[in-house]
């Protein structure tokens, strides 16, 4: 984002040098708290396990090796896993943006008739659920279960991102709208060709939490799916670290102790491997935060 | 097939499918149907698709047509079906059984179950089901009563008459009467939590592996003076694991033994509050170790996550005697050769300790078993269905093939019994011919923790365990006496739903005043304050609820 | 000075446009005079004819998602009838008979139930108060980064803690504040002496708001930084030209640039103040916390070990609901009549 509030030949006060040189104080302190778990977490998929066990992995790998890196790439399941999870998040990022914007640019129309029973309609989702058994029922019996649309179609239409996107579709400036309808164009062509194109920093947003929402989804693949090779990577990783691993019975924590022989370092691995793909996915999107980009189109 | 001469039984199946029947037609029910047995259940001559003439105990099953059962199968992360699995196909080759598998994770295996069953979804086998896990499903029929079947079993019965077990069965009987899974059986069953010891520490102070709990703290005391930075003593399960143990040798129940905080009182022939006196005695001994600085008090209350922070106490030496079971050995012994060096330590899991109700240890245990869904009654091969599981489940043959694989091919069988891994097979997880290339458990599914675990004889329990395992076991047979099991109380649906409400506050006032009063944040005097404050939630309606199921229970089987 | 600023302001702004009572197209004009306000401010209801002929392509557009959440929301959700009918494994999904208010009279009467009620409120209550400030703060000393690199460093970092499973978190957290960890390490350096966290409940809610924040407030931040970039710059130049230093021109042109994300946010946060997460608490726990930590559904948790009765579950669920959707519509209420800006 370019800083366009700063144009050259005007000095900063002192007070906004003060101002700046603790921000960023404050800013590296952010990062190091935000960092630390995650550079302890990658030290010990590069550790041993009984360093790991031990408890000796801070920040820096104790008893360096790959090995358990190699270990997880020869494992064909683990790619499988990832295939998966990729098709799932490319699939259902694409369903959920075409359902949101619609709807969402649909709703930012004040003056059609009919819009505030579409937000209740919307909004009323937000709060009542079925519950988990329904919502299992209504999948099998829409023939769904064990296939990729039980897993990208329940999570299609977050209605958080519908009224944040709306929120932003009214805010776009209303003359454009009307010169483009004496230009000719309908309410489709508006939408192409004037709302979306002005909305990129909220499409991208949308685009990024859709595709995270989908990439950390563990929950309507645990339901729904019951094949190993159709299970998303995130489920396979919950698989290995967790539960709710509260032992509250004694064959529960006879069960989990089992568990728990597997290395230290493979849940590390497979948490890492799991974890660095989404976070490439943010300098893409940030192109799109770009401001001014409304500007030209407002003037005169 | 053996026919099993109980009439009773019988008796008791008809009348149950006539009252269920008739409760169908009043209530008029339009749901999926899964609530009861169509037929009696209890002749099954039309749906013997499949089903041997004569099947007996320690028979090879084989069906005379091939079938298809459905199982599920919980997906063990560090040991995954892979395509180089033999055992389905091994058992297929037997039994002429192909077993269709419906796989849910490890991590929510409890609630994905639950959501099968509840949704009407499930197949029709269930294993990996402990004792109690079914209560819930049979209150509503959505499992099916086993008592009703195990006539068609001769395997269940062989062994359950053979290392009598038939009391522990009666008290598997819910409200009607009936039970509604079978358990694995254990020929000898052993706690599988206790106390692991570094036996060279206490050497080195010249304390005693103790055999009562005061003779532990007089181990500790030396250990102590000795380390005086150290808190030698810890649980590491939140402390259930610990006070559970412990509460046999007290006379009580806690932690995860706390079931649903009741004990029976031998003398008065009823259920009581499990506060009771030897509780207390517990709590007083253990708020003891604390304020003397034997225990470490974060280990009572932090749960045990794999990574957990008593295995690194343990590896650095501020923690010398922990809970845990023989995986947790493992994992002390994987941290220790880190940081003391493997040949440097001696790790060593204990009999539970005794104290003043003597030398006691949980009652002897069923393991896991398998329930059946509701819908199994309806197929056409369910007699094949009993049969096949009865020899999964019970038969020493299966038994063998489900942890060794198959002999003569994976391992060779001495005239006295011994097995031997042959040597191109490893077992890692119990460190069994670790240069071997192809693994018994991961690369051929043989030794899997779905079916492996649930029904093992001693020889073969001790075929495959390390030494120290077997010694532990042969420790506690010969100088530990297993608790009585309590008389069944089985609830009906209503009662269940009531209890659960009744009984959550009063497990949680008992749980948070043991750590108040253990860690001493409550001081011990208050002790008869807090069995007020427990009075006051209705712990006696509570407590009548209990014994009015146990004592209709006893009435109706009497 | 800000006045001026106004002006400018609304000479961009379509002066026809005083039919909606929503101010979105005020850019960054904070006093709205109330005499424009209408209240109702839709436009006058046309007929449906004319509604249809006129906008028959955004109803075809609203047509696809609307049919997707019947059949994906509406229709799950007359399973929750199971709250006034008995539930029965494996029997029908609708429940078997009808029970009435019996389940609803069963919590009204659990005095449990409401000390747990009271307990998820106000750990909602102060996750809300804590973490939706501060994605904002961090969202806007982002903004005055001018470095890009570090700009986007930063951001990137501090998305991280989002990703983390909730129980390496809890792990993580559990090692930091144990009796021999960091804190403690730092709070005996500095002479006092080691505080058991885990083990008090007066800490409990502090340590799960913080954890909260943790991971929460750089995500956070994504939805703020894209409105950011709506506001449009030239006012921060008149601004500048007017005088205004930089706390002015915070205060008068980017936060209320932003209100509308803000409001949006805020109001759709006090409806799900109620779900307090579930499995935090659970890793989080014992009972030596139970008074503080036990929340709605940890309890329901531990009441399903014993008897797994999906219809209570489904009546406290519904009563959770029924709060979460007062609240967001209140909430809107409100902020339609005090800000001006509202959901809807």
């Amino acid at each position: 984002m370019k800083a366009a509030r700063r144009p050259s030949g005007i000095r900063d006060t002192k007070g906004y040098r003060v101002f700046t040189v603790v921000n960023t104080v404050l800013l590296l302190a952010v990062c190091a708290i935000m960092l630390y778990p995650f550079l302890t977490v990658l030290a010990q998929s590069f550790s041993s396990s009984g360093a790991i066990k031990a408890g000796q992995v801070n920040l820096i790998p104790v008893g360096f090796n790959v090995e358990t890196y190699a270990a997880v790439g020869r494992d064909k399941q683990f790619w499988t896993a990832y295939g998966n999870t990729i098709l799932y998040t490319v699939v259902g990022t694409t369903i959920a943006m075409i359902l949101t914007t619609f709807l969402a640019y649909v709703i930012s129309k004040k003056h059609l008739r009919g819009r505030s029973f579409l937000i209740g309609v919307a909004v009323f989702t937000m709060f009542f659920n079925g519950g988990i058994i329904p919502n299992y029922v209504l999948i099998s019996s829409l023939g769904m279960k064990n296939t990729m649309w039980a897993v990208v179609l329940p999570g299609a239409l977050s209605v958080f991102n519908l009224l944040v996107m709306k929120s932003f579709f009214e805010n776009l400036p209303r003359e454009l709208e009307e010169a483009a309808q004496i230009d000719g164009l309908g309410w489709w062509g508006i939408f192409t060709r004037i709302s979306l194109p002005l909305s990129k920093a909220v499409l991208a947003t949308m685009v990024l939490f859709y595709a995270v929402a989908y990439w950390n989804d563990w929950f309507a693949a645990f339901l729904y799916l019951d094949q190993r090779d159709l299970f998303p990577v995130t489920l396979h990783l919950r698989n290995l670290i967790a539960g709710a691993s509260t032992a509250a019975t004694e064959s529960a924590a006879a069960a989990g102790s089992q568990k728990d022989a597997i290395s230290a370092n493979i849940q590390a691995v497979t948490m890492i491997l799991t974890l660095i793909p989404i976070l490439t996915i943010y300098p893409f999107v940030q192109k799109y935060f770009v401001s001014g980009v409304m500007l030209g189109s407002v003037k005169g | 097939m053996i026919r099993r001469t109980t009439p009773r039984v019988r008796r008791g199946g008809a009348v149950v499918a006539m009252t269920v029947s008739a409760a169908l037609v009043l209530a008029g029910c339009g749901g999926d149907g899964g609530n009861s047995a169509d037929d009696d259940g209890v002749s099954l001559e039309d749906q013997a698709v499949g089903a041997m003439d004569d099947f007996q105990a320690d028979q090879q099953f084989t069906a005379t047509e091939p079938v298809t059962f459905s199982m599920l199968w919980t997906d063990w992360p560090d040991n995954p079906i892979t395509d180089t699995w033999e055992v389905f196909d091994e058992i297929e080759k037997r039994t002429n059984v192909s077993l269709d598998l419906t796989n849910i994770p490890f991590s929510d295996a409890t609630e994905k179950r639950s959501l099968l069953i509840s949704a009407g979804d499930a197949p029709s086998i269930i294993p990996l089901t402990y004792t109690g896990d079914e209560v819930q499903f049979a209150a509503a029929g959505a499992v099916l009563p086993m008592s009703d079947y195990v006539e068609y079993m001769p395997n269940f019965q062989k062994y359950v008459e053979e290392w009598d077990l038939s009391e522990m069965m009666e008290n598997l009987r819910q409200d009607d009467g009936k039970y509604y899974m079978l358990p694995g059986l254990q020929e000898v069953s052993v706690p599988v939590f206790t106390l692991i010891l570094r036996k060279d520490i206490f050497d080195e102070v010249g304390a005693e592996i103790p055999e009562t709990w005061d003779e532990l703290q007089e181990g500790l005391e030396k250990i102590k003076a000795k380390y005086p930075d150290s808190y030698p003593l810890a649980d590491g399960f939140e402390g259930q694991s610990m006070i559970n143990y412990a509460a046999h040798a007290f006379g009580t129940v806690a932690g995860w033994g706390l079931g649903r905080a009741v004990f029976w009182n031998k003398d008065k022939g009823e259920y009581e509050f499990a506060g009771n006196d030897g509780y207390r005695e517990m709590v007083e001994y253990f708020e003891g170790l604390h304020s003397a600085g034997l225990l470490d008090a974060e280990s009572f209350t932090a749960a045990n996550d794999g990574a957990g922070t008593v295995t690194e106490k343990f590896a650095a030496g501020e923690v010398f005697a922990a809970s845990g079971s023989a995986g947790t050995v493992q994992e002390f012994a994987t941290a220790l050769d880190e940081t003391v060096g493997a040949g440097n330590y001696e790790l060593v899991q204990i009999a539970p300790p005794g104290g003043p109700a003597g030398q006691v240890v949980e009652p002897r245990n069923f393991w896991n078993g398998f329930m059946l869904t509701a819908d199994a009654a309806k197929e056409p091969n369910f007699l094949a269905m009993l049969q096949f599981l009865d020899w999964l489940y019970y038969s020493p043959e299966a038994r063998e093939l489900l942890r060794w694989g198959v002999e003569g091919e994976t391992y060779d069988k001495a005239a006295d019994g011994t097995i031997t891994l042959r040597p191109e097979y490893s077992y890692d997880a119990y460190n069994i011919n670790p240069d071997g290339k192809t693994d018994l458990s991961k690369d051929l599914g043989y030794a899997n923790a779905v079916l492996s675990d649930a029904t093992e004889s001693r020889s073969l329990k001790q075929s495959y365990n390390s030494e120290s395992l077997v010694e532990y076991i042969e420790k506690v047979t010969s100088t530990r006496t297993p608790r009585d099991p309590f008389p069944a109380a089985p609830l009906n649906e209503l009662e269940l739903e009531q209890s659960a409400l009744m009984s959550t506050p009063i497990k949680d006032s008992l749980n948070t005043a043991t750590l108040q009063f253990i860690l001493g944040q409550r001081p011990l005097s208050e002790w008869d304050d807090f069995l007020a404050e427990v009075e006051g939630q209705n712990l006696a309606g509570y407590l009548d609820l209990i014994n009015g199921a146990q004592k209709r229970l006893a009435e109706k089987t009497d | 000075m800000t006045l001026n600023l106004e002006q400018k302001a609304s000479h961009a702004v379509d002066s026809a446009d005083t039919r909606t009572i929503t101010t979105q197209n005020e850019r960054g004009s904070s006093w709205w005079p109330r005499g424009r306000w209408k209240p109702g401010g839709v436009a006058p209801a046309v007929p449906w004819r004319t509604a249809l002929r006129r906008d028959w392509v955004l109803y075809a557009m609203a047509l696809v998602p609307l049919i997707y959440l019947v059949i994906f929301r509406y229709m799950p959700m007359l399973g929750n009838v199971i709250a006034f009918r008995r539930f029965r494994p494996g029997g029908n999904i609708f429940g078997e008979e009808w029970v009435g208010l019996r389940y609803i009279q069963m919590f009204i009467n659990d005095p449990t139930f409401w000390h747990v009620f009271a307990t998820t409120a106000i750990i909602g209550g102060m996750t809300l108060i804590v973490c939706f400030p501060l994605p904002i703060v961090l969202a806007l000393l982002l903004n005055e980064v001018r470095k890009t690199v570090f700009k986007r460093v930063v951001q990137s970092i501090s998305y991280l803690p989002h990703f983390l499973s909730i129980v390496i978190v809890v792990g993580m957290t559990m090692q930091l504040l144990s009796v021999t960890g960091t804190v403690n390490q730092f709070i005996e350096m500095v002479g006092g002496d080691a505080i058991p966290f885990l083990q008090r409940a007066e800490w409990f809610r502090v340590i799960y708001v913080g954890t909260e924040a943790w991971q929460t407030v750089g995500w956070g931040t994504i939805l703020y930084l894209a409105a950011l970039t709506t506001v449009d710059s030239s006012l921060y130049e008149a601004a500048r030209i007017d005088g205004a230093n930089r706390w002015r021109q915070t205060w008068h042109v980017t936060l209320p640039g932003i209100r509308p994300t803000m409001v949006t946010l805020l109001i759709l946060n006090i409806g799900s103040f109620l779900n307090v997460g579930f499995e935090k608490v659970l890793l989080l726990y014992n009972p030596l916390t139970y008074e503080t930590a036990d929340v709605i559904s940890t309890y329901l948790y531990r009441v399903g070990l014993v008897s797994n009765n999906l219809s209570y579950a489904a009546a406290i669920g519904l009563f959770q609901a029924c709060i979460g959707f007062a609240m967001v519509m209140s909430a809107n209420l409100i902020s339609r009549r005090v800000v001006g800006t509202s959901l809807w």
